[in-house]
């Protein structure tokens, strides 16, 4: 057990773990979306760095809290020498003094001090901006908060996307409750651009409205902590109306328009035809299966597949496009001698939303506040620690000093210096 | 004064002010450095006016495409640099920061960063767009000013031979506790920047703290990056090159996390 957290409190192992966090993550976005995020590999690897925190703070966070609230006063003047920060002072005056001036000067630079008295020796333990010594550990509780949250969101959270049409309403599935879309509206700006969709949003719970509102990008609706997000817009296609030219071949001025529904069929006025809309896409493609798909759900290249029946059989199947009015591909069975457009394409919009929960999130923000805490108190408010021996030998009094101050070196060496020249300057 | 004009004398001010820092350097005369500081300090004042136009002008923060992160990247680095000069004793990275400054300049007004100001699309108008751009890009140029120290130590540390030139070594020593200085206060303001309102905001926007996009990936990697160069100097004691290579190591992966994703892979930042 012992070897196993000397093992993961290693900075060789958290050195490790950056670099091997750092490689994968940096591979992860050169492959397909989430993939690698989402593999055991990388979470194993995201574990053992929350245990090797988890570690750390075992071993060295708690042992230092310890030596802060109750110094060890295991030091000796040698073992202070023998340290690189260490300054040696000698004066005439006695132990008392000598050690008075120390602790002048260092209050004087506002350290706080500590001290324990022994035969002809005075030790002294001194901080300055004592809590800015634990900045690494808050960092650390911060973000074994953050991965706790993360889990947190990872097993217990869900997301899911809303299409609604205005007027229509959903369950918001896991949540109990319904949300109800009373009117959907895209605002743009003068050359076109979209500068925000807007839905005015009832909640349903049992059945009877709860609250309205109004959400929209950045600004999401919350109930029972379920978030209702704007995530954009949409067309509902799937009820889209299409409207159709048709013209006799041989008599271009016999024309009729025919609305059709997708999935429905109408009648050809004048024959015995019905035509049905089997297939609408809003951006047709061809894919490298020669498959018939959609690019995407804009209306960017808007085509139907037709087909006409005459007496339950069929006698033409065709792709219509109606941005290509001059192209389709017919397949006649049956000469109709008609020739068919795609007029125009009417569609309601859609408002897509998101529901979310996320359990984790409340932990998130904690643990942002503790890592950032942490983060100031570490890098702005750096502790200094000075620890001295003050020693009466033959008539001489000598003040051994050394200290410890990895974020502030030279400030540090600045104040052993000051208060070595303090007791140096110290006469009776 | 148009907002472009402003932003091209700034520019030019700052190209005159690379030259002085480069004649100060050549020429051992620190005048000269001085009369480019003066410069540098005048093209940011310029540089301030433009930005300010700039938002006047879109109505919306001066960091929503390319040719705007830029020129606020340039602006926040130079005039963190100028505020930094005397109090951190880094007068001779001048000449080589300058080069940088100019070299965001110069990339910001390239033909290929479209300057119009567009509006903005729905997911961006948010008070988050000024708090996590700014404050990530002021953690940036605090590295940025580090990267260049950094880059002396290493050019220092190649001149010093055992036994000679003590004044290139003291030299050294100090461009390796200047960078960490830098770095250290850069680091704080990146993380909260970049990584704690980045979270808050995708939170908000969509619906999401953390989506595993490409930018927040290279985000997390340069904050992987930084904190590796803060653990192996704080807890394992590396010092001078190798935690040079780190710093250097780590500036790139921001500089991709802010240039090279958005043209190399896509995502839902696609807006800047």
């Amino acid at each position: 057990m012992n070897r196993l957290v000397r093992f993961l409190s290693s900075v060789r192992l958290a050195i490790t773990l950056f670099i091997l966090v750092t490689i994968a993550s940096i591979l992860g976005t050169l492959l397909p979306r989430f993939y690698l995020y989402r593999t055991p590999a990388y979470l194993a690897l995201l574990l053992l760095f929350a245990l090797s925190i988890m570690a750390c703070a075992l071993t060295r966070s708690l042992p230092r809290l310890r030596r802060t609230l109750k110094p060890s006063w295991d030091w000796t003047a040698e073992s202070l020498a023998a340290e690189p920060e260490s300054r040696t002072a000698g004066t005439g005056v006695g132990l008392e003094a000598a050690s008075g001036a120390l602790r002048a000067a260092l209050s004087g630079r506002r350290y706080r001090i500590r001290e324990e008295r022994r035969d002809e020796v005075v030790l002294l333990a001194a901080r300055r901006r004592t809590w800015g010594g634990f900045g690494a550990d808050v960092v650390h509780a911060g973000l074994l908060v953050i991965l706790a949250g993360a889990i947190l969101s990872g097993v217990a959270g869900w997301r899911t996307d809303l299409s609604l049409v205005p007027g229509g309403s959903a369950d918001v599935p896991s949540a109990g409750f319904q949300v109800r879309l009373e009117a959907f509206r895209t605002e743009t700006y003068p050359d076109g651009a979209v500068k925000d969709w807007k839905s005015r949003l009832t909640v349903l719970d049992g059945g009877a409205p709860v609250r309205t509102e109004t959400i929209e990008v950045n600004h999401p609706l919350r109930y029972k902590g379920v978030r209702i997000y704007q995530s954009g817009y949409g067309w509902n296609w799937e009820e889209a109306a299409l409207v159709l030219r048709v013209r006799k071949r041989d008599d271009p001025s016999s024309e009729r328009l025919l609305e059709v529904r997708t999935g429905g069929e109408a009648r050809i006025p004048g024959t015995e035809l019905t035509v049905a809309a089997a297939r609408f896409v809003p951006d047709f493609v061809i894919n490298a299966r020669n498959e018939v798909g959609t690019r995407s759900l804009e209306p960017n290249n808007p085509a139907v597949l037709i087909e006409a029946e005459k007496g339950g059989r069929t006698v033409l199947s065709a792709w219509l496009f109606a941005n290509h009015p001059e192209f389709d591909r017919i397949r006649e069975r049956v000469e109709t001698g008609l020739a068919f457009e795609l007029l125009e394409v009417r569609a309601d919009p859609l408002s897509i939303l998101q529901a979310a929960f996320d359990p984790g999130a409340p932990f998130i923000w904690f643990g942002c506040a503790v890592l950032m805490f942490g983060l100031g108190l570490a890098f702005y408010w750096p502790s200094r620690e000075i620890r001295a021996a003050v020693t009466a030998r033959r008539g001489r009094t000598e003040a051994v000093l050394s200290g410890r101050a990895p974020k502030a070196r030279e400030a540090l060496t600045k104040d052993i210096a000051a208060a070595a020249e303090a007791v140096a300057q110290e006469r009776s | 004064m148009t907002e472009a004009n402003v932003f091209l004398a700034a520019f030019l001010l700052y190209i005159f002010a690379a030259v002085l820092y480069l004649l100060s350097l050549l020429l051992r005369k620190d005048g000269a450095a001085r009369k480019g500081y003066l410069l540098a300090a005048a093209g940011a004042g310029l540089h301030t006016v433009a930005l300010v136009l700039r938002v006047f002008v879109s109505s919306h923060a001066p960091f929503t495409n390319m040719y705007e992160s830029l020129s606020f990247l340039a602006w926040v680095s130079m005039t963190a640099y100028l505020a930094l000069e005397r109090r951190l004793a880094i007068r001779k990275a001048g000449p080589f920061f300058l080069l940088l400054v100019t070299a965001l300049m110069a990339l910001a007004s390239s033909p290929l960063m479209p300057k119009e100001a567009a509006p903005l699309v729905p997911a961006l108008q948010s008070h988050w767009l000024w708090l996590h751009v700014s404050v990530t890009l002021v953690g940036e140029a605090f590295f940025a000013i580090g990267t260049v120290t950094s880059l002396l130590y290493l050019a220092a540390a190649r001149r010093e031979r055992p036994g000679e030139a003590v004044r290139s070594g003291r030299d050294a020593a100090h461009w390796d506790a200047v960078s960490y200085k830098l770095i250290a206060v850069g680091f704080p303001l990146f993380t909260l920047g970049a990584l704690v309102f980045g979270m808050v905001w995708a939170y908000r926007a969509w619906g999401s703290y953390w989506s595993w996009d490409p930018k927040e990936v290279w985000s997390l990697v340069t904050w992987f990056l930084y904190a590796l160069y803060l653990h192996t100097r704080i807890a394992m004691g590396w010092k001078g090159r190798r935690s040079a290579i780190v710093a250097v190591l780590a500036f790139l992966a921001a500089m991709f996390t802010f240039f090279g994703v958005n043209y190399l892979l896509s995502g839902l930042h696609s807006y800047a």
